[in-house]
């Protein structure tokens, strides 16, 4: 039991890491300006089997990786291998109409790079240099709106509650989101917009994303020898 | 006679090259919680006649803007939007609001008011912090100084009711701030979007929400004149 309460402490010590100077956020990991792909899509219908792809910029960083600074070198994240079940138009009244669609699967990696700057028309700018976090999602899903004009209004993107199946995996700073080795959960989740001029061409939404992580390590009890033996019993 | 028509086509289809390019860009970045205050129905998030309000922190900003992350902390509150009511649609929840307003604060770090979500008896980092408003939020992320701000209009709320996200838009014109001047010129609309997660590990104590989004501009390129001279040496 002492052994496992110094270890808390000592991974809560190793969490507190040294602030680095840029912008305030609340999420560990916030994403900068990130375009969504696919590999079938017409209008607003994702078609089914279509693969979405994501890349995106981190421009702020939370604890624990608070000492990680996106203004002195650039970080990406790409998100690959979300296959579509395709769109579905539910009409909200007025003319409003929300778009969902829900996609299986995916993986991601984090990567951290100090050459090549990002481009979204050269998308292995995205993932090279080394990657730093990398891991499994169990789907995603995209809800947008759009008004009578048929123009987009709002969307957002959502990977699933906390422990609903998206965790890490890997990557050289594995052990900050890791509790004994096992992967902690996280939750992917903002905005989509699928306005026309939001995107580069190739790109089918614009997205205001960030990574939630869920890391605590599982609370302890206090209880007797007598009541622990009764659980076997 | 076939230069001529060469020169006929090259100029009808250089017509549109020379009109204004409509571009979309990435004026702020933000994130922060949204909570309802006056809030007449806390059963229902958007009820007829609550009041959204969201504080956060900005984490990027167009070039022009010039916002200085390294010495000052940006801050930014939505506030005066009034719910005309929601309809719900199977699991869905489309809310419409009055006009409200948005606003984008400059802090220094070294000496300024740090934005504090929970109040000050409950630092942040702490999930069982106060309810908002308390005594840091709202007045820790309006306080410095305004830097810009706008009216927010045709604001809509749409939420997943089953998964409990959802998504705000709106339009923003600007009207105030001492960088209001520095909104990229040619702006000719500019939108407010974000998405909304109820993930209870990761929103405090009275807030409803975590808030990712953006305010971007669209805005008229207008071309460059020129002679026939240098466009054709362009291609010489």
């Amino acid at each position: 039991m002492r052994k496992f309460l110094l270890g808390t402490a000592l991974l809560a010590v190793a969490l507190a890491a040294p602030l680095a100077a840029h912008a305030a956020c609340v999420a560990p990991i916030s994403w900068g300006v990130s375009y969504a792909t696919e590999t079938s899509y017409v209008g607003n219908t994702s078609n089914p089997g279509s693969i979405l792809t994501i890349r995106g910029k981190i421009d702020c960083f939370n604890a624990p990786f608070s000492d990680l600074d996106p203004t002195t070198k650039e970080y990406t994240i790409v998100i690959s291998g979300l296959v579509s079940g395709g769109t579905v138009p539910t009409p909200l009244g007025g003319g409003f109409t929300n778009w969902k669609t829900v996609y299986s699967g995916g993986s991601f990696a984090y990567y951290e790079d100090t050459t090549t700057p990002a481009d979204p028309a050269n998308p292995p700018t995205y993932s090279d240099g080394t990657a730093i976090l990398t891991g499994t999602l169990n789907g995603l899903t995209v809800n947008f709106q759009t008004n009578p004009a048929g123009a987009w209004v709002s969307g957002n993107f959502d990977t699933g509650p906390m422990g609903s199946g998206a965790v890490f995996t890997g990557g050289t700073l594995f052990g900050r989101v890791s509790n004994f080795g096992q992967g902690c959960p996280l939750r992917d989740t903002g905005g989509w917009n699928t306005s026309p001029a939001a995107h580069p061409a190739g790109y089918t939404a614009e997205v205001a994303g960030k990574t939630d992580i869920d890391c605590h390590p599982t609370p302890t009890e206090t209880g007797s020898w007598g009541r622990m033996k009764g659980t076997y019993r | 006679m076939k230069r001529m028509l060469w020169l006929v086509l090259f100029a009808f289809l250089a017509v549109p090259a020379t009109a204004h390019a409509q571009v979309d860009e990435l004026l702020v970045s933000f994130e922060g919680y949204d909570y309802e205050s006056p809030d007449y129905n806390p059963a229902e998030f958007g009820d007829y006649l609550d009041w959204y309000n969201m504080v956060g922190y900005c984490q990027s900003g167009h070039p022009s803007l010039a916002l200085d992350f390294v010495n000052n902390e940006n801050t930014i509150q939505f506030f005066n939007l009034w719910s005309n009511g929601f309809t719900d649609f199977g699991t869905f929840r489309f809310i419409t609001y009055t006009t409200g307003r948005v606003r984008v604060f400059e802090d220094a770090i070294s000496g300024g008011t740090h934005g504090d979500f929970n109040g000050s008896a409950f630092p942040d980092n702490n999930t069982a912090g106060a309810p908002p408003p308390n005594d840091t939020s709202p007045s820790t992320f309006n306080d410095g100084t305004l830097v810009l701000g706008g009216a927010v209009t045709g604001f809509v709320i749409t939420l997943d009711l089953s998964a409990g996200t959802g998504s705000f838009g709106g339009d923003v014109t600007f009207d105030e701030g001492t960088k209001l001047a520095n909104v990229p010129s040619g702006t000719s609309r500019a939108y407010t979007f974000a998405g909304l997660t109820s993930e209870p590990s990761t929103v405090y104590q009275g807030y409803d929400h975590q808030v990712s989004g953006e305010i971007r501009i669209e805005r008229s390129v207008p071309g460059d004149k020129t002679s026939w001279g240098r466009m054709k040496a362009l291609y010489r």
